[in-house]
């Protein structure tokens, strides 16, 4: 513990000068007994000003330093590189905020100020007194990076890493990659089908030769942390050898029995119980053994390719970081909500845009051409009104409607009528042009008032949208449409809230995962080497999925780069001596990093330092202070809080 | 006799240490007699610290919690509220006045909230006695 210290308060030009009386402050600190030297510098991070720390270092063999300048949030890593550079180490150094949290909050109070800047220099001189040397966590990092979830976003990180020659494996419970992108016929702004962007991302992610993909593959565990996660895997069967000869396959579908509502497709069409990926990637069929009578017509056509009983496949592997990109969910509408489920005629936009992709040059529903279309917007979303979960903005869905309104007229002719029954449009960036379009194309938008949504009822084969239009002083309108299209935002995923939770990744209140600063850090989360890409962490359009996907891969491949990574040593250590064995930090514990352990024939506390987050929270309430946070401890804290500038009984009156 | 200038500890934690420092970037004003101790989050704090600041110097206590935003707990603050109930308790059973801690979340740019609090905090300390520690009268 440093009994030689150098204490150094800064002039920083005037920006403490002209309140706080910096000589004054040194002379003070030079009144401690461990301190050894005590100056005032005009600009500490300077580089005359760092040499004369550096050289009172070596000179004067100090055992450890305190800055009193700016905020830590500027300079401390400037002086623990000075620390270190003067071979000290580099937790031998405290530094005071005299500035942001003194002189410039206390311009009009010079005594206070400098009295104020005395004291927490003496403060920070007790912390001191009381540091060890410490030595940053360092944790190596093989290239093993596993990826969660294989839609836009999750492809863009695999391929991105893989390109760095990192090894990625890509899970998907899925059969078929491409998540929600995949059933969009028309990406905005490439206007091409979502399943070939997806294929075209699939292919350049298999030429790099990096990636595993586990498509059809439930992830049954993930835990660990950064450098070791461990995950487990079940691989389920296809029961179809992956291999299968093309046209056998177009037969055995031809001639399989089974037919069932396709779930691609909402149940729009029909499937049978063998599955073929029609143009979707992986190009593997398999059979649905949920729905299978097992007639044995493919048996006979592909013999051995085709096993029943083949089982699922679990196994085990390790990984240095995880990037969640695990999507989100459409909202669905509860029964009653503006129609849906009342009526057939209406369907959530994710169902209509299939309904929109499997009609031929007319849209039909339920045999019945389509002309007249209305657009409820914000359903699901910004429900601060209507009391609902959802207060935010799902940011997408405009923009999504205004383009699957061009997207319908564009595949069946201008003869549809488009009416929008909206509350704001965000349009933003370049799609206002998408909006001005809309609008060219005589889709008539209706603002509704969240107070007054529109009513929605069926009226034959026809369903009848009443509300009060706020832009034409509120007056009743009345549209009667073919089908009612619920514009339903995007919600975090059931899979993605499973997996924060297995890996203590903190949620927004919306529940998206959070990032650890919006601006500063945007893709990486409250767990070391766990990242967040795409719509796991908000909504977003595919665009910006796949930039923060790409964000995701560029931040893993920075750490993994270096092979290596620091952690502050700020965690929290036991005394097995101390500790009685009462297991209450284990509950306490947010990160799951304590355990319980057998040392001399008793039950005492563990920490794993890789997992503990240094929050402190099990050291308050550990009844025999058995647990200390390192840079934190009570000791430290409390040194601190009764540091007095002159003893207690001289301040009395 | 009131208390003329109350001594104030501010245990801050993370973020609202950055608070505290936009508040010093927006020049917003508080009084001087109050000292920012920095903890990664204030849900380590235990009751009995709060306490022993009192006795050893301070007349309040202003715990800046970082609210929702707090990286290390989605739950910082229920967990911090916690925390200052039981040191509510451990006041009232040593005679000390409750209101002499505070409870604030404070964000990485709630400078007025901040600056706010201590003033706050500052007068209404102003208000009571000074506060008496082993028979002596320590503020001024």
């Amino acid at each position: 513990m440093p009994e030689r210290i150098g204490v150094y308060v800064c002039w920083c030009g005037g920006n403490i000068a002209d309140v706080v009386n910096v000589k004054e402050v040194a002379k003070h600190a030079a009144g401690v007994p461990e301190v050894v030297v005590a100056k005032d510098i005009m600009f500490a991070c300077s580089d005359e000003g760092q040499k004369t720390m550096v050289d009172d270092i070596k000179n004067l063999k100090l055992d450890g330093i305190v800055v009193a300048s700016c905020s830590p949030v500027l300079h401390e890593q400037t002086f623990r590189r000075v620390a270190e550079r003067a071979g000290l180490n580099k937790y031998l150094y405290v530094q005071v905020n005299i500035r942001e949290q003194d002189s410039w909050v206390h311009a009009h109070d010079k005594k206070g100020a400098t009295e104020k800047a005395e004291e927490l220099v003496g403060m920070g001189i007790e912390k001191l007194a009381r540091a060890t040397p410490l030595n940053p966590i360092k944790v190596e990092l093989t290239s093993k990076v596993l990826v969660v979830g294989g839609g836009v976003s999750g492809l863009t990180t695999a391929l991105e890493l893989a390109r760095e020659g990192i090894h990625v494996t890509l899970v998907d419970r899925d059969r078929y990659l491409g998540g929600f992108v995949r059933r969009l016929p028309d990406v905005n702004p490439v206007h091409r089908p979502g399943k070939d962007v997806i294929a075209d991302l699939y292919s350049r992610v298999v030429s790099t030769g990096n990636v595993e993909i586990l498509s059809g593959t439930d992830l049954l565990e993930v835990s660990g942390s950064i450098g070791h996660f461990r995950a487990r895997f079940k691989e389920r069967s296809g029961h179809i050898r992956h291999d299968a000869d093309r046209e056998l396959l177009s037969r055995a579908e031809r001639e399989c029995p089974v037919e069932v509502d396709n779930e691609e497709n909402f149940g729009f069409t029909r499937r049978k119980a063998i599955v073929l990926p029609d143009d979707r990637v992986p190009e593997t069929p398999y059979i649905d053994m949920e729905h299978c009578i097992k007639c044995g017509v493919c048996q006979r056509l592909f013999g051995e390719g085709v096993s029943f009983d083949a089982s699922d496949i679990e196994f085990e592997e390790e990984f240095s970081m995880v990037v969640q990109s695990t999507g989100f969910q459409p909202y669905l509408p509860g029964r009653g909500e503006f129609g849906y489920g009342e009526t057939r005629r209406v369907l959530t936009l994710p169902e209509f845009l299939r309904l929109a992709d499997t009609s031929g040059k007319t849209l039909v529903f339920n045999g019945r051409q389509v002309r007249d279309v209305a657009f409820v917007y914000c359903v699901g979303s910004r429900q601060t009104e209507t009391g609902g979960p959802n207060t935010y903005c799902s940011r997408y869905c405009c923009t999504s409607t205004l383009n699957t309104d061009s997207y319908i007229k564009k595949k069946f002719g201008s003869s549809i009528n488009s009416f929008h029954f909206y509350r704001d449009i965000r349009a933003y960036g370049l799609y206002e042009t998408m909006y001005e379009r809309a609008s060219r194309e005589k889709g008539l938008f209706i603002r509704y008032d969240p107070a007054s949504p529109p009513s929605v009822t069926a009226e034959g084969e026809r369903v009848k949208l009443v509300t009060k239009d706020s832009l034409t002083a509120g007056r009743d309108i009345e549209v009667s449409a073919d089908l009612v299209v619920l514009v339903t935002g995007m919600m975090p995923s059931e899979d993605g809230k499973k997996l924060s939770a297995a890996l203590k990744v903190s949620s927004s209140k919306d529940g998206f995962v959070q990032e650890l600063h919006p601006k500063l850090r945007p893709v990486e989360t409250t767990v070391g080497g766990v990242l967040v890409g795409g719509t796991a962490q908000g909504p977003k359009d595919t665009h910006e999925s796949m930039i923060s996907g790409a964000a995701a891969a560029a931040k893993a491949s920075t750490l993994l780069m270096k092979g290596y990574t620091e952690l502050e040593p700020y965690v929290v250590t036991v005394s097995e001596q101390k500790c009685n064995g009462c297991t209450q930090c284990v509950t306490e514990c947010p990160a799951g990093a304590i355990s319980m352990v057998e040392m001399e024939g008793r039950q005492v506390a563990s920490v794993n330092v890789a997992m503990c987050k240094g929050c402190g929270a099990c050291a308050a309430i550990c009844e025999p202070e058995a647990l200390q946070l390192i840079g934190y401890t009570y000791p430290q804290l409390r040194a601190m809080v009764s540091f007095s500038p002159q003893p207690l009984g001289a301040q009395s009156k | 006799m009131p208390t003329e200038n109350p001594r104030i500890l501010v245990f801050a934690g993370s973020m609202a240490y950055l608070g505290a420092d936009n508040a010093g970037l927006l020049h917003k004003e508080y009084p001087s007699n109050s000292f920012v101790v920095k903890v990664p989050c204030t849900t380590m704090l235990r009751p009995g610290l709060i306490l022993y600041a009192l006795r050893h110097g301070f007349d309040g206590v202003f715990v800046a919690s970082s609210g929702p935003d707090c990286p290390y707990l989605p739950d910082c603050v229920e967990r911090t509220a916690k925390r200052v109930e039981s040191a509510y308790d451990l006041l009232k059973k040593n005679g000390i006045e409750p209101e002499r801690i505070q409870l604030a979340g404070i964000c990485s740019v709630c400078s007025d909230a901040f600056a706010n609090n201590v003033k706050q905090l500052h007068s209404r300390l102003k208000k009571l006695e000074p506060m008496r520690r082993d028979g002596l009268l320590v503020s001024q």
